[in-house]
């Protein structure tokens, strides 16, 4: 009889918290051992110049506790992490209390075996600009870190290295935060992450294109762990400070193809435009995210180009160039 | 799915000594009494499609987007560029050279029936023909562009966009494009060789040379414990000990594990007349070399197959050997002209 009652009480739990959807949202706070991070700018680490002009990591396997230490996975939560950008939607659950929150690091072997192709555009797993995977099955880049390093001591980063981590074997659980009790209809999980912690302990100088599973992909994946990089800036008592500038960033990957990587000093979304120099609208976008990536998706011939960032609030704008 | 006919090896010593004619008469009894129809090796047909049915468009769109040059970034380079049809889709060079002349660093492999292999790649890394298409594409070294700007690209081509719509009732997408140049590749079926024919009962298909290079290949030597199956491939990973040490890292360029290094699939022999140069770098100009390869036993390497042991060929045992590898030519499969495009 127990039991019983024990069931009817929690289908009744049960029935409540479905109408209760909560949204969850991640920010994930991108830092360089403690200062706010930001692309193109030159870091010491470990001794030496680091600038970074590339971040981008995939999250999956998520798993919430909520509600005294019940857990609920989202095995359909993919998160693709850019430095340049802190808010992400993890999608609707249901719980009165989050008490915490795990992940990995990289893609699932069930969906890093599927390839791109099964995905609406838009989605994490959906073909990227610049690329976020090689192009067959088992072959997301689980984390694209690529940067130059300086190796003649003059303190100007001058030498590339690029890590793109490739392979199951990489995958990585990120230790699990717990102790919170958050709650609301939109719940927000803060957490820092510090970049300058993948790149502990390796010799950067020697790491040129590791496009592959090998050793230093390891160790970008080992230096995961313990708390390295993701961390909870509340249990270090770090207060965020607000940004008062514009960043914007042009990746090269693709010269003929460039992607902006753009995080803005305002809340409210913005209108994209790229002009040529004769003034000319070439593309043309509205009512875009304050931060992200904007790949110029259209072949354009070779030349300077202005893409502008407008809301009622700012007007920014910024130069790139194309070359096929 | 093993090829039947020499299957049962006290039989075929037995028949060796009432001469070919004989030795294949009964061994295409024994197939016949375990009730496997010869003519399943070779098994499939060219597929006909009727006009107006969905994979018919699916297939008239991936065959043009797989002769189309636009989905290389400057447009000079198609799929066709490095798998010609006369040459069972393969390119003749050593390495292929894709977008601005530059050097592919592996031989390009024949899409002789390649519909029914399950591992692509010269390394067997990837499970999937459709994901297969996006690998060119996005290579540096071959297409050199991007998935998104190639689907821009061949939208805005009306034919293209048409047959899309016939054949997926959608507009091109990253899925529409690798499944419909998939589609295209699963039609290229080639079993209409002369040891085909041979093994459908026409015995003067293969003359006595061949019938005993045959003899070789399958019983005598080890050729068939890799080259397996009717495709003279079973997928078999291992490594035929061209090198003690070699260039390309096999494959643990993905897998990274030791066990992996130097690991190839056992490539198709189909066609393999008309796809010189040989192996994964098309170090090996001829197959009198490859066979002198065998002859020797190769390069000791620890991934290497223990079948690939020294033995020794008269002159004529080679050429008979060779002259049976030539009759894995199927001319049809080279000038079927479904497989071309009128330009
Ligand atoms: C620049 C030359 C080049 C171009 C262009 C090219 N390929 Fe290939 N193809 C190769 C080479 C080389 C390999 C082997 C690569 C490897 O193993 O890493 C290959 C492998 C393949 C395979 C795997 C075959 C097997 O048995 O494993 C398929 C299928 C294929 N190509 C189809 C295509 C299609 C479809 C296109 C056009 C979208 C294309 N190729 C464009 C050179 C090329
Ligand atoms: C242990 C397995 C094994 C055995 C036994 C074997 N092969 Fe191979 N064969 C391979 C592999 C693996 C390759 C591809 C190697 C590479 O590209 O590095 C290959 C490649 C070839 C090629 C070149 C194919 C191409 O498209 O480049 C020919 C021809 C060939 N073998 C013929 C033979 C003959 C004839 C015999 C018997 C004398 C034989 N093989 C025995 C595994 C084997």
């Amino acid at each position: 009889m127990k039991t019983k009652h024990l069931l009817v009480g929690l289908l009744i739990a049960g029935a409540s918290t479905v109408s209760a959807q909560n949204t969850l949202e991640l920010n994930l706070n991108h830092q360089f051992d403690g200062a706010a991070f930001q692309y193109g700018t030159v870091y010491q680490l470990e001794g030496r110049a680091v600038r970074l002009d590339r971040v981008q990591y995939y999250l999956s396997g998520f798993e919430i506790t909520h509600d005294g230490g019940q857990t609920t996975t989202m095995p359909d939560t993919y998160v693709l992490g850019s430095a340049n950008i802190t808010n992400y939607s993890l999608g609707q659950e249901t719980f009165t209390t989050l008490e915490g929150i795990s992940f990995d690091l990289g893609v699932d072997a069930a969906r890093n075996g599927m390839g791109t192709s099964n995905w609406p555009s838009g989605h994490p797993l959906a073909a990227q600009s610049p690329s976020m995977d090689w192009g067959w099955p088992s072959g997301y880049f689980f984390w694209t870190i690529e940067g130059m390093v300086d190796d003649t001591g003059d303190g100007t980063p001058n030498k590339m290295f690029q890590f793109h981590g490739i392979g199951d074997h990489l995958l990585r659980d990120v230790n699990g935060f717990t102790g919170w009790t958050l709650s609301g209809s939109t719940v927000t999980i803060d957490l820092n992450v510090n970049i300058a912690g993948w790149l502990k302990a390796i010799d950067l100088e020697s790491v040129g294109f590791s496009h592959d599973g090998g050793n230093n992909n390891v160790a970008v994946a080992e230096n995961t762990n313990p708390n390295y990089v993701f961390f909870d800036p509340a249990s270090l008592g770090i207060e965020e400070e607000a940004q008062n500038e514009h960043f914007i960033h042009a990746d090269y990957t693709m010269a003929y193809a460039p992607t902006i990587y753009y995080d803005l000093a305002t809340g409210e979304n913005v209108d994209i435009r790229v002009m040529d120099m004769s003034g000319s609208v070439v593309l043309e976008t509205q009512d875009q995210s304050p931060e992200g990536n904007y790949f110029v998706r259209k072949e354009l011939p070779d030349g300077t180009y202005l893409i502008s960032f407008t809301n009622g609030n700012i007007s920014e704008q910024f130069r790139f160039v194309v070359k096929n | 799915m093993r090829v039947c006919i020499f299957e049962q090896t006290e039989r075929v010593k037995a028949a060796v000594y009432f001469g070919f004619f004989v030795l294949t008469a009964v061994l295409f009894m024994r197939c016949a009494n375990t009730g496997m129809a010869i003519s399943e090796n070779a098994s499939n047909t060219v597929p006909s499609f009727s006009e107006d049915s969905t994979e018919f468009y699916r297939v008239q769109l991936g065959k043009h987007l797989f002769y189309d040059p636009i989905l290389s970034r400057d447009s000079t380079v198609s799929c066709a560029s490095c798998h010609k049809q006369e040459l069972a889709f393969t390119d003749g060079l050593p390495k292929s050279i894709g977008i601005r002349d530059r050097m592919v660093t592996r031989n390009s492999p024949t899409l002789t029936n390649v519909g029914n292999r399950t591992k692509f790649l010269l390394d067997g890394v990837n499970p999937s023909l459709e994901a297969q298409v996006g690998v060119p594409i996005q290579e540096h070294n071959e297409f050199d562009f991007h998935i998104l700007l190639v689907i821009d690209r061949v939208n805005k081509v009306p034919k293209y966009a048409e047959w899309a719509k016939k054949g997926y009732g959608s507009e091109i997408t990253d899925w529409v494009l690798k499944n419909s140049i998939a589609s295209f590749e699963r039609t290229l079926i080639s079993d209409n060789s002369p040891y085909d024919k041979f093994l459908n009962g026409n015995y003067a298909a293969l003359d006595n040379g061949q019938k005993k290079g045959m003899e070789l290949f399958f019983e005598k030597l080890h050729c068939a414990q890799c080259h397996s199956g009717p495709d003279f491939t079973e997928e078999r990973l291992t490594n035929n000990g061209l090198y003690e040490v070699y260039a390309d890292s096999g494959r643990m360029r993905l897998t990274e594990k030791e066990m992996d290094r130097a690991i190839f699939k056992v490539p198709t022999l189909r066609n393999i007349a008309v796809t010189a140069p040989y192996m994964h770098d098309g170090s090996m100009e001829t197959l009198e070399e490859v066979i002198k390869h065998y002859e020797s036993g190769g390069h000791s390497h620890p991934g290497k197959g223990e079948e690939i042991v020294p033995f020794e060929l008269t002159n004529e045992e080679r050429q008979n050997l060779i002259r049976f590898l030539e009759a894995l030519t199927d001319e049809d499969f080279l000038t079927n002209p479904d497989y071309r495009i009128e330009l």
